[in-house]
Order: structure tokens, then C-alpha cells, then sequence
């Protein structure tokens, strides 16, 4: 270590500032870790007693099973990398099971038991703790890590040895920058070691060191950069406030009123009505729909004990299914442009690309819930279509039967996509970070 | 003295307006007030055009839905939605958490469903557009870079001397720059009063029967809420020896109170008191109705108790001799027995919630915005309480759907079992869902703590600006 460097050292050591800094985001870290592992750790527990549970509910049932009495759980894997960011964990359902009697909107159900007051308020975890309050802690410790010492007139002093200014800049930021890092960075492999994160999925949390690594140099790169214009610290430090309400509140805000004026998604009540409606008129057209059932399917053969309940179920089910898929299918496509617009947003503020890619990476985000419930859809789709048929020709299931039952296997959708706003901001941070130094090489000490 | 504290807040005026954080700051306040005031009350009108139209649909399939077995309608249930009202345009509160529409089938009391929160992308749960938004979380930002030089500045600047050379006594002095604070701060944050109002009434939202009382209550504790950061701000420029300071203490008090506190209090409480998983709530659900409460009254006795109680009340030896399809009988008293279940883990579940609150309260003394919420979202009609009120409602008018569904099947199918046809005459007997909003007393008792947290505040705040401005030196 240089001399010059240990000098900032032995300053940093005894400004008060950082020692409350490091010992705040030492215990919000701590406390971020043990509550993302405690609601880690119930929804496992929660997802295993589901599975149990259909278990054993078709394990109670004699032999042979009618086929309308086979079930299958669908799970959503919560990974223990949640840990680092519980997103949408208690938000939305990971968990359900497709049965002969549940149709699209009776799938995911009765499943809203979460504390209202613990989802309005957000998870308190290390990537909220990352994403909002690291950034206000950078700024408390470097809004005056140059413009203080000019202000005062110390700067001449400290820069008395000849080395230039953006030399001293690099030295006190990476000290400061340091500090802070240091306990979310140890922090983040220790949540994950104590929730049980185990072979590739460290590469997972690496990722996410790595992104909340890129965060945090974005902000101190605007810091620095803010340091070199020709202003009171004080004056440093307020825009750099107003900064920070600009990007991680005004903007996400903005962008998502913007995002659902644009493209408001068809009225999901509107889609319950009809949904309900579809399924009440459903039943005078059952003989029809049978009808037209059994000829696309002649390898069919009509039950030797017609069963009318199974039969109206299944073809009730295939006409509401069919007639309310475009409501379903226009509500998910106003999804997606709402969420294009708040991807588009993601270029305008790192908070959000961050927040986003940090969930993903954690298992916990957007994409991955959404894609488990467009792949619970589809399972159900295909394991009903199966079951239809046995139903309707009266076979009875054996325990090689039900093992043989198609199983859910979630498939992890691809997030490549997803670090092209996180990327462009790295290249913004490179480009100011060199702007930055430019700006400091300029600065002279007798300013 | 009027006169000099006119000149105080004239000259507070014109150099906040010189350095530009009075227009910048107004400005903003503007722009935002202006998109939310406009988004909030398009997102009610929207969502009440919706329900009505929901409720039509709803009520004509019901009674359109021709010939069916009531034990079948039963299945099908019907939905209750839940009205949004004008002043949820103001505050979403915790509405976007909670579900608009309750599925009211038989066997089931089931959690409403079609939770705002859902359809959310992460960002906007915790930076939602709304006029309560603005008020809670951007107003005391305002007031605090309105506020921090206020008083520090003439102390750093040694003005403080000439002023008190001059005749001004410290006394004088803070009644100007309070005053000062309370004027300028209103000019900046105007636009956001003026989307406070404006975003109710420009919305088609239902209003409350006692809507005058609320309102009148969330701009007084609006206002306490403002004051306490006003206060503060004066206490902090009071105490502080420098501007820098006075903003450094103040930010740090604004990160606490509005970003760390809600959510670290939430989630300590959701920690200590934690609400079931569905699969554990609905694994008690189910074991109770098997097996009764206590886990000694088991579904098998209990029909074979209720078969031979009505054998007995008839006078007859067999099932089959029974004027009335026991089937029907049956149903209605395992409804009745799910009934006493479902009271007590949903009065379980929104115990826990209670609970939950009450954990989180004492922290509204190191959070005024905490305290804020929770009164706001009492006021506006958006918080758990009030969601309780239309989920008692609905299931009150589940279980009189249920009855009439299964008295009919038991006293009018005798013979035909579930072939049993009933009609349009039935469908119009059972009352149509109507809601009535409530009043405040209707949902529970006023959470005098959190004003209590808001006073105290107020009062700490000018004590520390009295306490800090007595010990300047006037030399």
C-alpha cells in the first residue's frame, strides 16, 4: 500500500461517517439475510407439505383410480438464492396442482393469505437494501470525498505532493467505495451458504455479487463526476439527492403510471364475468361439443356406462377453455407491452434494471413467475386432454398408472435478454467514470 | 413583530427563489402532481366502469342461466366485487395487496382474488404514482430542501448577530422561519394538495356515507404529518452549525423514517407474527372439517348423528321413507359446521394481520411516515379493515345463497336426487349481492397511537429548534 493511500486510510479510519455507514449496512444486511432465509425457507416448507399432500391424497384412494381422481402438483422450484432477493416470492403463487375439476381460472386459487400490510410494504432483502439504500449511503460518504476539501481550501494541502486530482479522487472513492462494499459482498455468500445454495447455483450468486458490484460503481462514478463540478459540497450533496429520487422514485414511478396508461390491460373483472358466463351457457352445448369430440377421436370408444357428470365436466371445461382464451391471451399480451415500455424505462434508471436482473438472477422475478404460469397453463392443457380420455372411456387407473402420470418439470426461461439495460449501464458508468477523470486532471489545486 | 417576521419570510422567499430549489422544486411537484392526479382518477373511473359492468353480466347470467340442479349452481358460485372508491383514487393504501372480487361458491369461504399488486411490476409497489404517494413520501422531501438552511445559514453566516444587534429576538426569529417554512413549503407542495383533491373528485368512484369526516380527517393528519417534518427540518437547522449539516441530519432522518423504518417494521413483524402459506391454512381448513375442532368430532359421526336426527324428527326408520332428499340436509349442515371452521382461521388470519399491525405500530415513533400509512389508508377506506368489512359481507351473503340453494334441493327433490331440475323462479329468490360501505366506527377503533406518533413529532421538532436556537451565542 502506497503512502499516499495509507494516509486516506488513516482518515477514512477516523471519520465517524464511515464507521456509522459500515455498522448501518452491516446490520440492515444481517437482518436483510435472516428475514429473505426465514420466507425462503417456509415457502420450501410450504412447497414440500403441497406435494405431500396431493401424495397422499392419491394414495388414499382405492385401487384401481377413476381416472377423474389423478392429480399432479406443479411447483415452481424456490431456489435457495432466493435469499439474495425474494421479488415476487409471496406475490404470486409457486405452487398448485392440475386436477380433473380445475379449469384456467380455477388453477391458481385461494392461494392470497400473505400479510397484506408485509406485500405493501416490500421485502426487506439484500437486493432492496442494494438498490435503495446503497446508493443514499455512497452518496452520505462521497458527495464531499473532493468538493469538502476545496471548500475549505485543503485540497491545495492534499494535493501538495504532486499528485494530481483525479489520483486522489480514485484513492479516497475506492476506500469509501470499499466500506460499503465490503458488507453486502460478504453478505450475499453467507446468506446464501446458510440457505443452502449448492453447486451451479453459486454461479448465480456470483452473478448477482457481480451486478450489485456494477450498481454500486454506477454510483460512485456519478458521485465523482459530481465532484468535479464547481460547487459547494453541500450543494454537491443535494443534487445528488434530487439524483437519487430521480432515478430509483420519480422515474420507476413515471414509467409504470406511463407504462399502464399506455396499455391498460382488459379489465380483469370484465374477464371473470364473461369467464362465468362462457361457463354457464356451457352447458346446454355439452352434447354438441361431445359430439363433435368423439368424431375427431375414433380411436374412442363410447363407455359401456355413459357417465353424463364426467361427460359434462370435460366438454363444459373444453368450450369455456376454448372461448375464453382470447380474453386470457389479450390480457397477456397487454402484459407484455406494459412490460416492454417498463423495459424501455430500464434505460433511463440502473435502479430498475438492476432490481430486475437481481430478482431474475435470484429465481425470484417477472420472468420466471410468469413463465411458471404459462407452463402450469399448458401442463394443465395436456394432462386434462389425457385424462378426458380415460374419463370418458371408464378406465380406472393402477399404481403403474399413476407413476407413469405425466409430471410438471418447470423449464428455467432464458434471461439473456435481460442484461442489455444492465450492460448499457456499465458502458454509461465507463464512459462518465473516464469524463470524470478528465475533469479532475483540469482541476487545479488553487481552485 | 408581524412585521418582521414579514420580512423574515420575504427574504427566505427571494433567495430560495434566487438559487432555484423554490421553482426546480415546484416544478417537479407539478409535474408529478399532474400525471398522478390525472393517472389515479382514470384507474378508479376505469376500474368502477369495469365492475359495473361486471356486476350486470353477473347478475343477468344468474338469473339466466335456465335449468340446473341447485347443488350444481352452488359449485358455480357467483362473484362479489368489491366497489372502489373516490378517495382509494387518492390513496391505494393496501387495495392493490387485497383482491376486488370474492369468489362465492359452495363448501368454500374462499380470499378475494385479482390483487392489483399482481399485475404490478416490482418498481411500482414500492414507487406508486398516487396523490397519497406524493404527499407521504416527496412533500417531506420538499419541505427538507426548502427547510435546512433556514435557520443554520444565519448562524454560519454570523447574520444571526446583526439580526439580533438589530433588535430580533430569538423568539422572532423562529416564529419567521417557521413561518417561513409553512409558507414556502405550501407554495412548492401545492400542486400535490391540489392532486389530493383533484384526483377523487375527477374520478367515478363511490363515496362514503361519512366521506366529509374522512376527508376532514386525512387533511388534518396530512397536515400534522407535514408539520412534523417542518419541525424537524427547523430543529436539525437549529441545532446543526452548518447548512451541510442541517441537510446531512435531515436526509438521514428522511432515508429512516420513509425508506428503512416502514419496510424493516413490516417485515419484523411479518417475522414475528407470520401469516400461513395457503397449503398450511388450508391443511387446517381441511383437518378441522374432517375431524372437527377439537379433533374428536370426526365427519363420519357427524352424519351419522345428523342422519338419525332427522330420521327422528320425521318419525321414520328409513332414508328412503323421508319426505325431503336428506342429501340437501346434509349439505346445508356440513355448510353450516365449514362455517364455524372458516370464522375461526379467517378470523385467524386477519387476527394475524392485526397482529401484525400492532407489532409495527411502536415503530411509527421512529417513522412518522408509518403512522401516516396507516392512518391514511384507515381514512381513504384502503387498508385490511375495511377489506375485512366487504369479505364479512360477501361471505354473509354466501352462506344465505348456500341455504336457499340447498333448502330447495332438500325440500323439493325428494325422489329425483341430483337430477332434480330448479329454475328461474329460484335464481330470482336469491337477493342480489349489494354492498354498503361502511362508516369509520363500523371497522374498528382508531388508531390513536399513530396520531399520538405524529404529535410527538411536531413537538420534538420545535423543541430541538427551541433548545438549539437558545444556545447560539449572540455575541
Amino acid at each position: 500500500m502506497s503512502e499516499l493511500l495509507r494516509g486516506e486510510w488513516r482518515l477514512l479510519y477516523r471519520d465517524p461517517a464511515a464507521w456509522i455507514v459500515l455498522v448501518v449496512l452491516a446490520v440492515l444486511a444481517g437482518f436483510a439475510i435472516h428475514n429473505a432465509a426465514a420466507v425462503t425457507a417456509e415457502q420450501r416448507e410450504a412447497q414440500d407439505l403441497h406435494v405431500e399432500q396431493v401424495a397422499e391424497r392419491l394414495a388414499e384412494i382405492e385401487r384401481p383410480v377413476w381416472a377423474q381422481h389423478a392429480e399432479a402438483p406443479v411447483v415452481m422450484p424456490v431456489e435457495p438464492t432466493a435469499v439474495l432477493a425474494l421479488g415476487r416470492l409471496r406475490l404470486d403463487p409457486n405452487y398448485s396442482q392440475v386436477s380433473f375439476w380445475i379449469d384456467r381460472d380455477t388453477l391458481f386459487a385461494r392461494y392470497q393469505t400473505a400479510s397484506p400490510i408485509a406485500l405493501d410494504a416490500g421485502s426487506f432483502d439484500l437486493t432492496f437494501l442494494t438498490a435503495l439504500l446503497v446508493p443514499l449511503l455512497i452518496i452520505a460518504l462521497g458527495y464531499g470525498v473532493i468538493a469538502s476539501d476545496r471548500d475549505n481550501g485543503r485540497l491545495r494541502l492534499a494535493m501538495s505532493g504532486g499528485a494530481p486530482a483525479s489520483s486522489l479522487a480514485i484513492r479516497r472513492i475506492a476506500l469509501r467505495a470499499l466500506t460499503i462494499a465490503l458488507p453486502v459482498t460478504a453478505a450475499a455468500p453467507i446468506g446464501a451458504w446458510s440457505a443452502g445454495v449448492s453447486g451451479e447455483q453459486w454461479g448465480a450468486v456470483a452473478a448477482w455479487i457481480g451486478i450489485a458490484w456494477g450498481y454500486m460503481a454506477f454510483w460512485w462514478v456519478l458521485v465523482g463526476l459530481a465532484n468535479t463540478i464547481r460547487a459547494r459540497a453541500e450543494a454537491i450533496g443535494v443534487g445528488l439527492i434530487v439524483a437519487w429520487t430521480f432515478l430509483v422514485l420519480v422515474i420507476p414511478a413515471l414509467s409504470t403510471a406511463l407504462a399502464s396508461s399506455l396499455y391498460p390491460p382488459p379489465s380483469a373483472l370484465a374477464n371473470i364475468a364473461e369467464a362465468r358466463q362462457s361457463q354457464i351457457e356451457a352447458r346446454s352445448r355439452i352434447g354438441e361439443e361431445y359430439r363433435e369430440y368423439m368424431h375427431d377421436h375414433p380411436e374412442l370408444v363410447e363407455p359401456e356406462e355413459e357417465d353424463l357428470f364426467l361427460r359434462r365436466v370435460t366438454m363444459g371445461r373444453r368450450i369455456v377453455d376454448r372461448e375464453t382464451a382470447p380474453a386470457a391471451e389479450a390480457f397477456a399480451k397487454a402484459s407484455r407491452a406494459q412490460r416492454r415500455v417498463v423495459g424501455w424505462a430500464e434505460f433511463l434508471t440502473p435502479s430498475l434494471a438492476f432490481q430486475r436482473i437481481a430478482g431474475d438472477l435470484a429465481g425470484t422475478g417477472e420472468t420466471r413467475h410468469r413463465a411458471f404460469r404459462e407452463q402450469a397453463e399448458e401442463f394443465r392443457m395436456e394432462f386434462q386432454a389425457e385424462q378426458a380420455q380415460w374419463a370418458l372411456t371408464d378406465r380406472r387407473l393402477d399404481d403403474a398408472d399413476i407413476a407413469a402420470l405425466d409430471r410438471f418439470r418447470f423449464r428455467e426461461p432464458a434471461l439473456g435478454g435481460l442484461v442489455i439495460p444492465f450492460v448499457f449501464w456499465l458502458f454509461v458508468a465507463l464512459l462518465a467514470g473516464l469524463a470524470a477523470r478528465r475533469r479532475f486532471g483540469r482541476l487545479s489545486p488553487l481552485a | 413583530m408581524i412585521r418582521r417576521i414579514a420580512a423574515i419570510v420575504t427574504t427566505d422567499f427571494r433567495e430560495a427563489w434566487r438559487d432555484r430549489r423554490v421553482p426546480l422544486l415546484f416544478a417537479l411537484c407539478l409535474l408529478l402532481a399532474t400525471i398522478s392526479a390525472f393517472t389515479a382518477a382514470d384507474r378508479v373511473t376505469q376500474y368502477e366502469a369495469a365492475r359495473v359492468q361486471a356486476e350486470t353480466t353477473e347478475q343477468a347470467t344468474w338469473v339466466e342461466q335456465g335449468e340446473a340442479n341447485p347443488h350444481t349452481v352452488a359449485h358455480y358460485g357467483h362473484y362479489a366485487f368489491r366497489p372502489m372508491t373516490a378517495l382509494t383514487g387518492f390513496d391505494r393504501g393496501l387495495t392493490a395487496s387485497l383482491g376486488s372480487a370474492i369468489w362465492m361458491e359452495g363448501h368454500y369461504q374462499t380470499p378475494a382474488k385479482n390483487r392489483e399488486a399482481e399485475t404490478m411490476v416490482d418498481a411500482q409497489r414500492f414507487a406508486d404514482l398516487t396523490p397519497a404517494w406524493l404527499l407521504q413520501i416527496v412533500a417531506p422531501l420538499a419541505i427538507i430542501l426548502i427547510g435546512f438552511p433556514l435557520l443554520a445559514r444565519e448562524r454560519e453566516t454570523g447574520l444571526w448577530r446583526m439580526l439580533s444587534a438589530s433588535g430580533i429576538g430569538r423568539g422572532t426569529l423562529l416564529a419567521g422561519k417557521t413561518a417561513s417554512i409553512g409558507l414556502l413549503s405550501l407554495f412548492v407542495i401545492s400542486p400535490l394538495i391540489v392532486a389530493a383533491f383533484a384526483a377523487p373528485l375527477l374520478s367515478d368512484g363511490a363515496a362514503y356515507a361519512d366521506q366529509g369526516v374522512r376527508v376532514f380527517g386525512l387533511a388534518g393528519t396530512y397536515l400534522l404529518y407535514l408539520a412534523a417534518f417542518g419541525a424537524m427540518t427547523l430543529g436539525a437547522s437549529a441545532l446543526a452549525t452548518s447548512s451541510a449539516r442541517a441537510l446531512g441530519i435531515m436526509l438521514s432522518i428522511w432515508i429512516l423514517a420513509v425508506v428503512v423504518v416502514p419496510r424493516l417494521a413490516a417485515n419484523a413483524a411479518d417475522l414475528a407474527a407470520p401469516a400461513p402459506e395457503p397449503a398450511k391454512f388450508w391443511q387446517q381448513v381441511a383437518e378441522e372439517r374432517e375431524n372437527g375442532v377439537d379433533g374428536h368430532n370426526p365427519r363420519s359421526e357427524r352424519s351419522q348423528e345428523f342422519r338419525q336426527k332427522v330420521l327422528d324428527e320425521y318419525g321414520v326408520e328409513t332414508v328412503e321413507e323421508l319426505p325431503v332428499n336428506i342429501v340437501g340436509l346434509s349439505m346445508q349442515a356440513d355448510e353450516e359446521f365449514g362455517n364455524q371452521i372458516y370464522d375461526r382461521q379467517f378470523g385467524r388470519l386477519y387476527g394475524t394481520y392485526a397482529e401484525q399491525r400492532a407489532l409495527a405500530r411502536p415503530a411509527a415513533f421512529a417513522s412518522p411516515t408509518l403512522a401516516m400509512r396507516e392512518l391514511s389508508a384507515l381514512l381513504a377506506g384502503s387498508d385490511e379493515r375495511h377489506h375485512r368489512h366487504f369479505a364479512a359481507a360477501a361471505e354473509a351473503h354466501r352462506r344465505v345463497t348456500i341455504r336457499l340453494l340447498n333448502e330447495d334441493f332438500a325440500y323439493n327433490s325428494s325422489g329425483a336426487g341430483f337430477g332434480y331440475m330448479a329454475d328461474r323462479e329460484l335464481w330470482e329468490q336469491v337477493p342480489l349481492f349489494s354492498y354498503e360501505l361502511p362508516r369509520l366506527r363500523d371497522v374498528g377503533n382508531f388508531p390513536l397511537g399513530a396520531l399520538l406518533a405524529l404529535v410527538l413529532w411536531i413537538v420534538l421538532g420545535f423543541a430541538a429548534a427551541v433548545f438549539g436556537i437558545r444556545r447560539w451565542s449572540a455575541a
